[in-house]
């Protein structure tokens, strides 16, 4: 029945045995078995006994006790107090714990089914008990691998090998006997040296141990007085004696002094330690951070002098690991040595509270990527030391290692230069960038080189793309989201918190550029104007700037993205693509992957061609439904339902684990063979592979800012706007407001009231354009005395001024409005020109030059010439006006329309904001001169 | 670790052969098999008096199966 759980199947399946056993009646189809089945399930199913009764059965087990007593039969009673106290004090297979119901429920069905115990022999028989099996794992062998024990050249003849330790040892005191002085040898020890017995300071128990710990230990050659091996005496063995004696003999006033006798291969597995990071040596010494080489130690077969120089020169490298590996440590939070409360600078100790260092931390991971494959080729070679199946000497190791040593000093070298030079109290900006450019420089430089660095550069570059993630993603954060998230701050651009998106200077003092000052000679000078964002300049003039220099060429267009990204955020976007691109946000792939995947298909071989795209697709769909999965089954073990949370796991470690696999650190050949015609340079490398994606994307953002603008904004329609009312495009409405204007001044009535001034000008604009009635109007300002040179200037108290919304204000800012607004008093006062001149009349000539000529007696004479007058008059008036409109039609038509014009066109294509915003202010700029409203050409106004 | 299971291995072992003590002093009638086959049972949960009820009425049963079939007449 395929709707029954696991439990009734089980239960089948026993009850099932069960009749098998009890009726033996093994056919499942006979008649019998299916009817004591069916009997079978209506009685565990249907049935209304208790269940049962811990108390009951305990009360029980002791009535059958006391009556095994009764019945004076001592031995049963006894075995059953035993057998029942023992049951109830053992696990039972699938339960958990004891004296469980389940116990109690199977003593109860043996007391149900038992028949009369007191009447039945029983003896108990014996259990043996199981011993466990003995562990036979040889951890002796397993921990000493490898130890050697000094057996010397001929093992397999001890007995002469020893007897040439005698006189060995014979022979050297002979040569010294006259210095008296014999700091290696004491009698004692020349015994010893024949046993091969490990001096051990303590006592073992047993005499087994000791002897096994004598064959498994190695003997320690760390302490004084140890016990020299034996070697033979060839001279290529023995150099070191050689030289001894030689130097004893001629250098009277040589002294031997105490060494300490080393293999050749303790002093293999030593290096091997330093280089793998170990701290504690016998061979080299760490002071401080230096790392130096213990002055006694010697082989047998080389001079002192020789060996020391060899140790140090592995020394250096010891150093620079010992170097590397603390500063791992001290970024990464593990510092197995206490800091003295004096030392600690800045950058070595951190408190927990400070936000993470993502740039060192990333470059850190690089690094630690890198000792890793370095410290397993270490664990190969010390392997290989410790099998012997070939000899292994120094040389050899080193001769290995040789291509890491190199790279571990290029990255000793970059690491001094980029982190440890830096200055304690620098901010993570300047140290950031610092580093940043240090590897670009180092790479550089190493490419320039040519093929014979081909490793280093792979290093630097595998190293240099791990260290810039962090910052490639907070710029992809920024100029995709519009957020910047920068905890640390170490990006070169820093969010003003103090200006909300609201404010009007929003666009230009949200973010501070960072310009780091350094005395670089060869830099060019950041040129802040161009992008527009208030730069914060630390330092005086005549230094150079400087800053991450693989992002300036695209630093502009970051900024342009990003200022836009967040203004689009804030608008209210009603775009309906927006939603559409957002909801696939996960599947996006961020800046640093598309970053990865050109470099890595343009450095990789033409023969490789890329993996099918659809395959790809399914593969990656159905790994994450099986990821997700999983997921869903380790989160439901924690009583976590939740789908989705489980689909985003399993996302996450699928990207992880991609990126691993496709983006392993040293898998960046740079293959040159194949393009010997384009150099593949690390900056061309980096146009290809980075600025692209970031222009795409700033193209794609400002556009979509463009747009929004334009569409939700009506960004256009307020220009239109503008132009309407301060350059009186539209004619009609600024006639009726500044004729009422003119009136009032023409009958030398007060004019300047702002209550009727804006009264007008709602009368005007309301009748044609309602709209915008509610944002003009009208301000007065007291006039500067010395300009109150004309009649005309009596206008310039009037100030147009248009309230546009926000984030239109970012285009059209006060600054402009005050430009529109001298414009619109020369347009003004043109107007008033061409009416005054339009309502002269000279009707009351007549009577003005009689009362100035005053007496009436030349009357009839002058009465010619005034008539003449007049006409001379009328002729004039004509001619200043047609002058007057002459300038007026050439300001309309030619200045102000042609530049509207080319202004219209130039914002259809600008393709950002601050584009538009240059445009804006350039056309303002040219009206502005081409209305002759320029300080020189003043006068002629 | 396999010696952790082999003890508990042979733990669940002492424990079935004390319940065999105790059933054959009890003097139960139950073999090895069966008694294992019932700790299963009641490990999920089926009640022993149910389940007493049940092997009684089964070997009853198969008694007087033996019998008619030792007597066909």
């Amino acid at each position: 029945m395929a709707h029954w759980s696991t439990f009734e199947k089980e239960t089948e399946k026993e009850t099932k045995k069960l009749i098998g056993c009890i009726s033996g009646i093994q056919d499942e189809e006979d008649q019998n078995f299916q009817m004591a089945l069916k009997f079978a399930w209506s009685n565990f199913k249907f049935h209304r006994y208790l269940d049962a009764d811990s108390h009951k059965i305990q009360r029980s087990i002791n009535g059958i006790y006391e009556k095994l007593m009764v019945h004076s039969d001592l031995s049963k009673a006894g075995s059953w107090r035993r057998l029942t106290e023992e049951f109830l004090s053992s696990p039972l297979p699938n339960t958990h714990g004891t004296k469980t119901d389940t116990h109690y429920s199977v003593l109860s069905l043996l007391l149900f089914l038992s028949d009369s115990p007191s009447n039945t022999n029983f003896t108990e028989r014996p259990r043996v008990k199981d011993t466990e099996p003995e562990d036979k794992f040889d951890w002796s062998k397993y921990l000493m691998e490898g130890e050697e024990i000094e057996t010397g050249p001929f093992p397999d003849t001890p007995e002469w090998s020893e007897d040439e330790s005698e006189e060995e040892d014979s022979q050297q005191p002979i040569s010294r006997e006259d210095s008296g002085i014999q700091l290696d040898r004491t009698p004692q020890e020349d015994q010893d040296t024949n046993s091969k017995t490990v001096p051990v300071a303590w006592t073992v128990g047993e005499p087994d141990a000791r002897a096994w710990l004598e064959q498994h230990v190695v003997t320690p050659y760390w302490v004084g007085h140890a016990p020299r091996f034996p070697h033979s005496l060839h001279l290529h063995s023995n150099l070191l004696n050689v030289w001894d004696q030689h130097l004893y003999n001629t250098d009277p006033l040589y002294l031997p002094e105490e060494k300490a006798f080393v293999t050749e291969t303790q002093v293999i597995r030593e290096t091997l330690w330093l280089l793998s990071g170990v701290k504690k040596h016998f061979i080299f010494q760490h002071h401080d951070s230096k790392v130096s080489v213990r002055s006694n130690v010697v082989v047998t077969h080389l001079t002192s002098n020789c060996l020391r120089s060899v140790l140090e020169h592995i020394a250096v490298y010891g150093q620079a690991v010992f170097r590397l590996q603390r500063f791992i440590d001290e970024v990464t939070g593990h510092s197995s040595e206490p800091f003295p409360p004096g030392v600690g600078s800045s950058h070595s100790y951190r408190k927990g509270s400070e936000p993470p260092f993502r740039t060192y931390q990333a470059f850190v991971w690089a690094l630690n990527k890198y000792f890793t494959s370095f410290k397993q080729e270490l664990t190969t070679i010390e392997r290989e030391v410790i099998s012997n199946d070939e000899t292994v000497t120094l040389s050899a190791v080193l001769e290995r290692l040789s291509p890491h040593l190199a790279q571990i000093k290029v990255l000793h070298k970059v690491f001094c230069t980029g982190v440890a030079e830096v200055p304690p109290a620098t901010p993570n900006v300047v140290r950031a960038s610092h580093l940043l450019n240090t590897l670009y420089k180092a790479i550089i430089e190493y490419d320039s080189v040519g093929d014979a660095s081909e490793q280093a550069v792979a290093l630097l570059f595998s190293l240099w793309t791990e260290t810039v993630r962090p910052y490639l993603e907070i710029v992809d954060e920024w100029i995709v989201h519009g957020h910047l998230f920068d905890p640390a701050k170490e990006f070169i651009i820093q969010r003003n918190k103090d200006v909300p998106v609201n404010h009007k200077d929003f666009w230009y003092a949200t973010y501070t550029l960072y310009s780091v000052s350094e005395m670089v000679d060869n830099e060019e000078k950041l040129n802040d104007a161009a992008s527009g964002s208030s730069g914060g300049d630390q330092g005086s003039s005549n230094r150079q700037l400087t800053m991450v220099s693989f992002l300036k060429p695209v630093l502009k267009q970051i900024i342009m993205a990003g200022k836009s990204m967040q203004l689009l955020k804030n608008l209210d976007c009603r775009e309906a693509e927006d939603s559409g691109r957002s909801s696939r946000d996960a599947e996006r792939k961020s800046l640093y992957t598309l970053f990865l995947e050109s470099v890595q298909s343009r450095l990789s071989s033409p023969e490789e061609s890329p993996t099918d795209k659809v395959t790809e697709e399914q593969a990656t769909t159905r790994s994450l439904i099986k990821m997700q999965s999983i997921v869903a089954q380790h989160l439901e073990m924690e009583d976590v339902h939740d789908p989705l949370l489980a689909i985003n796991f399993a996302r996450l470690y699928l990207e992880q684990r991609d990126f691993h696999e496709r983006f392993s650190g040293g898998d960046f050949m740079v293959d040159r063979s194949s393009q010997s015609v384009t150099c593949q340079t690390f900056e061309l490398t980096l146009r290809c592979c980075l600025y692209p994606h970031i222009e795409r994307r700033y193209i794609e953002c400002c556009g979509n800012l463009m747009r929004t603008l334009k569409k939700d904004y009506r960004l256009l329609e307020y220009l239109q706007a503008m132009r309407k009312y301060f350059l009186l495009e539209a004619g009609d409405t600024m006639y009726d407001f500044y004729t009422a204007i003119f009136d009032k001044v023409q009958e030398k009535e007060s004019w300047q009231q702002p209550s009727f001034l804006n009264v007008l000008l709602q009368e005007a604009v309301g009748q044609r354009y309602p709209e915008d009635s509610g944002r003009l109007s009208v301000f007065l300002e007291p006039l500067d005395p010395s300009r109150k040179k004309h009649p005309v200037n009596n206008l310039e108290v009037l100030t147009l001024s248009y309230k546009v919304p926000w984030p239109v204000d970012i285009v059209i800012s006060s600054e402009c409005q005050k430009i529109y607004n001298q414009v619109f008093l020369l347009l003004l006062q043109i107007k008033w020109a061409k009416y005054s001149l339009d309502t002269l009349r000279f009707g009351d000539f007549a009577e003005v030059t009689r009362k100035l000529e005053g007496s009436p007696a030349e009357e009839v004479k002058l009465k010619q010439p005034i008539n003449q007058q007049i006409h001379r008059m009328c002729l004039l008036r004509v001619k200043l006006m047609h002058f007057v409109n002459s300038l007026h039609n050439y300001i309309m038509t030619r200045i102000l329309h042609s530049t509207g014009l080319e202004f219209q066109n130039q914002v259809q294509e600008a393709k950002d904001l601050d584009q538009l915003i240059k445009i804006h202010y350039r056309y303002l700029a040219t009206i502005h001169d081409r209305c002759l409203l320029r300080e020189k050409v003043n006068a002629l106004c | 670790m396999a010696s952790a299971t082999n003890t508990n291995l042979n733990a669940v072992r002492e424990t079935m052969d004390v319940l065999l003590e105790i059933s054959r002093l009890l003097n139960t009638g139950l073999d090895m098999e069966s008694l294992s086959i019932c700790v299963r049972l009641c490990e999920q949960g089926i009640n022993p008096e149910a389940l007493s009820a049940v092997i009684k009425e089964l070997r009853k049963a198969s008694e007087t199966l033996k019998v008619s079939e030792n007597c066909p007449n």
